[in-house]
C-alpha cells in the first residue's frame, strides 16, 4: 500500500503549549481521509507542518514516499490547498486569480489555460470571470479560493475548513466538487469541526484532540468503539421513576436520560429496540408524543472518548 | 515563473488606484499647486528690476537730476532697473502703503523712506548715498578749487571699474526649483506603498496569500525578485510622467536629461528598498506599516526642502551627516548639484549612497523574510 503522507512522532510546541504531542497519521493514495477535533486540536497545525510551513520540534514527514521539506519543489507541484482564509488578490478578476496561481506550478501557458477553464467549470464560478472579488458573494469567494488552490491538478489535497461560513447550497456544491476530485484520482485531506460533512466525505477519519489522535478508522469502525449502537428518544409528558426502571430493564438498554418531557433511551446492541420499547409502553398504557431514533455520530464517539463535544 | 510574476505583479499594481494616486496624481496635483503659488517668485523677489520709487518734488533741480539718475540704470538689455514717478507727498505714502512703490525719495533733502528693509531698498539707499556724496564733494570742489574741478571729474571716469558677470553654470539659480526636487523625492519615496504591500504578502506568517505563496512550487526569492522588477518598472514610468509633467510646466531641470533620468531610476531603487524594510517589519498590520511609510516618507522628504525652505541647509550647518544619508536629500542634492556644476563628481557621489543604500536595505529586508518555515502562522 503507498502512503501519500506519513507522519511520525510529530511534536509541535508554541512556546509553552504543546500543540502537537507525539502525534502520528498515515493516509494511503486514493482515499479521502478527513481530520476531525474541535478548535484548538491541532488539526491546521499538522496540516502547516506537513506543508513545510511550519517548523516542528520533533518528528519525521513523508509526502508520496519522499522526505518533505521546504525545498522540495517537485513534491510540491503535486499540491495543492484549498485553505480556511482566503488567499486571492483583490485586484485581479476571477480569471487572473486562477491563472496566477496555477502558474506557479505549470509554466506551460496553453496548458495551464486550459485547466483554468477546467478549474472555473469545475467550481462553476465561469460565469464570473470578470469579477474581482469583492464583488463576489462569500460562497462564490469559497469556490474561486477552491479553484485557486485545486487548478494546477495536484494528486494530494488539502482542505482546510473550506466551508466555513458558507451558504448550504456552495456547501453542497464544494462537497460535490471534493467527490469528483477524488473519483478523478486525488487523494484529499479534508479537516473540519463540522462532523457531518466529514461522515459524508470521508474514507477514514482521524478525531484529534490537544494534539494527540484519539480514535482512527471509517465512520462504521469508529461508531463501534463506543457503546451506543442506538439512541430513541420518546416525548413523555408523566414519567415516573418506576416507569424510567422499567424501561432501563428493556434488553440492551443501558442508559435512560430524562430531558425537557423526553425521556432518551440509550442501547448498546440488539435489534429492532424501538419494537421492544412501543410494546413496553403500550403495556403501560403510556401516553406519548413523537418517537425518533437516531444512530451514533462522531460527536458521541468523541464525546464517550474525551468526555466532551466535537462543537465548543 | 519569473515573468508570469512579472506580469502579474504589474496587474495589481495598475488595477490596485490607490498606490497609483499616491505615487503619480498626488505628486503632479502638489507640483501644479506649488507653481501656482511659486511659479514666478524668483522674479518677483529675487531679481532686481521693474523697482519703482516715488519721487516727492521739494526742491526742482534735485528732482531732476534724481530722475535722470534713476533713468540711467539699466540692465543688460537695456532695460531701467528703477522707475521713479515724481507725485506729492500724500499720493507717494498711499503708494508706499499699498506696495505700489518699494521707497518714497524727497527730492530736497534727499531722504528716503521705506517701510521694509530688503535688498532693492538698500540698494536704492546705496545709489542715493552716492549721488549725496558725490554731488557735495563736487560743490565743494567747485567753490574751492574750480580750476581742480575738471581734473576730478577726469579721475572719476578713470576709477570707475566696469565688470560683468560671467556665470559658471548654464544652470537655473532658482531657489523655488528645490522644492520641486523636493516633490520628485517625496514621488520616488512613495514607491514604499507598492514594495510594502509586496513584502507583506510574501510572507506566511502574516498574510494568507503570503502562506499560499510560500507552499507553491516556485520559490520565494524568484517571486521577490520578479515583483521588485515589476515595481521598479512601473514606478519609473511614473516618475518619467512627473518629470514630463514639470517639464511642461516649466520647472527648470536642467539639460543633463541622461543624469536626471538616472536620479529618478535611483531614487525608484530606494523608494522601494525603503518599502521592502517597513514590510518585513514583524508584529505590525498592513495598516500600520503605511502609516509608517507614510510618516517615514514625509519626514525625509521635509528634512530636503519639501514645505519648508531652509531646513536642509539648517540640518546642513547642524548635523551634516543626516543630509548625507537622507534619501530624499540626497535626491535633491542630485538635481541641484546637475544644475549647478559643472562637473559629476557630488553627483556620483549622491547616486553610489543611494545605490548602497538600497542595496543595504533589500539584503537586510532578505535576511528577516527569508525564512522558509515559520514558528507560527
Amino acid at each position: 500500500m503507498e502512503y501519500a503522507i506519513e507522519v511520525n512522532n510529530l511534536v509541535k510546541r508554541y512556546k509553552d503549549m504543546l500543540a502537537l504531542d507525539h502525534f502520528n497519521m498515515s493516509v494511503k493514495e486514493g482515499e479521502v481521509f478527513g481530520l476531525l477535533g474541535p478548535n484548538g486540536s491541532g488539526k491546521t497545525t499538522t496540516i502547516n507542518c506537513i506543508l513545510s510551513l511550519l517548523s516542528y520540534d520533533k518528528g519525521d514527514i513523508k509526502v508520496f514516499g519522499k522526505k518533505m521539506t521546504s525545498g522540495s519543489y517537485d513534491l510540491k507541484r503535486d499540491i495543492g490547498v484549498v485553505m480556511q482564509n482566503v488567499a486571492v488578490f483583490d485586484e485581479l478578476n476571477v480569471y487572473d486569480n486562477i491563472d496566477y496561481f496555477c502558474g506557479l506550478y505549470i509554466k506551460d501557458k496553453k496548458l495551464r489555460a486550459g485547466y483554468v477553464e477546467e478549474a472555473m467549470e469545475f467550481v462553476d464560478i465561469a460565469d464570473y470571470r470578470k469579477f474581482v472579488p469583492k464583488k463576489l458573494s462569500g460562497g462564490l469567494l469559497r469556490r474561486l479560493n477552491i479553484a485557486c488552490g485545486i487548478a494546477h491538478k495536484p494528486k494530494l489535497i488539502f482542505f482546510d475548513e473550506p466551508t466555513v461560513a458558507v451558504d448550504p447550497q456552495s456547501r453542497n456544491n464544494i462537497l460535490e466538487g471534493i467527490k469528483k476530485l477524488n473519483r478523478e484520482g486525488a487523494t484529499i485531506v479534508y479537516t473540519s469541526h463540522y462532523m457531518e460533512e466529514v461522515e459524508q466525505l470521508c474514507d477514514r477519519i482521524l478525531i484529534m484532540d490537544k494534539g494527540k489522535s484519539v480514535a482512527l478508522g471509517t465512520k462504521e469502525e469508529l461508531k463501534r468503539m463506543i457503546k451506543n449502537t442506538e439512541t430513541i428518544t420518546v416525548e413523555i409528558a408523566d414519567v415516573t421513576e418506576e416507569l424510567l426502571a422499567s424501561i432501563k430493564a428493556v434488553p440492551h438498554v443501558y442508559d435512560v436520560v430524562m430531558r425537557d418531557e423526553s425521556v432518551k433511551v440509550y442501547f448498546s446492541g440488539g435489534s429492532h429496540n424501538i419494537i421492544r420499547l412501543m410494546e413496553l409502553l403500550k403495556d403501560r398504557n403510556i401516553t406519548y408524543g413523537r418517537v425518533y431514533t437516531e444512530l451514533p455520530t462522531l460527536n458521541d464517539v468523541f464525546l464517550e472518548i474525551t468526555g466532551k463535544e466535537l462543537r465548543d | 515563473m519569473f515573468f508570469h510574476n512579472f506580469k502579474y505583479c504589474i496587474k495589481t499594481m495598475i488595477n490596485g488606484k490607490v498606490t497609483l494616486f499616491w505615487t503619480l496624481i498626488f505628486p503632479i496635483a502638489l507640483a501644479t499647486f506649488m507653481y501656482m503659488a511659486m511659479g514666478n517668485l524668483m522674479e518677483k523677489d529675487e531679481m532686481f528690476k521693474d523697482v519703482k520709487v516715488a519721487l516727492v518734488e521739494q526742491e526742482t533741480d534735485n528732482s531732476l537730476m534724481l530722475t535722470t539718475l534713476f533713468s540711467s540704470i539699466k540692465g543688460e538689455n537695456d532695460e531701467a532697473l528703477i522707475e521713479p514717478e515724481v507725485m506729492d507727498e500724500q499720493e507717494a505714502q498711499a503708494a508706499l502703503n499699498n506696495d505700489e512703490v518699494c521707497a518714497v525719495i524727497y527730492s530736497g533733502d534727499c531722504h528716503m523712506d521705506t517701510r521694509d528693509e530688503n535688498y532693492k531698498t538698500s540698494t536704492v539707499k546705496n545709489i542715493l548715498d552716492q549721488y549725496l556724496q558725490n554731488s557735495y564733494m563736487y560743490k565743494k570742489i567747485a567753490e574751492d578749487d574750480p580750476d581742480k574741478l575738471s581734473e576730478i571729474l577726469g579721475s572719476m571716469w578713470g576709477d570707475t571699474v566696469f565688470y560683468t558677470e560671467e556665470a559658471t553654470t548654464d544652470g537655473s539659480q532658482d531657489r523655488y526649483n528645490n522644492y520641486f526636487f523636493a516633490i520628485f523625492a517625496m514621488s520616488c519615496l512613495f514607491a514604499s506603498f507598492s514594495s510594502l504591500y509586496t513584502t507583506h504578502n510574501i510572507q506566511g506568517n502574516v498574510s494568507a496569500l503570503g502562506m499560499r505563496r510560500n507552499i507553491s512550487a516556485t520559490g520565494k526569492l524568484m517571486i521577490v525578485c520578479a515583483e521588485y522588477a515589476a515595481m521598479l518598472m512601473v514606478h519609473f514610468v511614473v516618475e518619467l510622467i512627473t518629470l514630463l509633467y514639470m517639464k511642461l510646466l516649466g520647472v527648470d531641470i536642467g539639460h543633463k536629461y541622461p543624469a536626471v533620468v538616472l536620479t529618478l531610476f535611483v531614487g525608484c531603487m530606494i523608494g522601494l528598498a525603503m518599502g521592502v524594510i517597513i514590510g518585513s517589519i514583524r508584529n505590525i498590520g498592513v495598516g500600520g506599516k503605511i502609516g509608517i511609510a507614510v510618516g517615514v516618507s514625509m519626514v525625509l522628504s521635509v528634512m530636503a526642502d519639501l514645505c519648508v525652505s531652509g531646513l536642509k541647509n539648517m540640518i546642513e550647518m547642524k548635523c551634516p551627516v543626516i543630509n548625507r544619508i537622507n534619501p530624499a536629500a540626497l535626491i535633491t542634492d542630485c538635481f541641484y548639484t546637475l544644475n549647478v556644476y559643472d562637473n559629476y563628481n557630488r553627483f556620483t557621489k549622491d547616486i553610489v549612497t543611494l545605490v548602497i543604500e538600497s542595496v543595504l536595505l533589500v539584503a537586510v529586508s532578505i535576511l528577516i523574510v527569508r525564512r522558509n518555515k515559520y514558528a507560527s502562522v
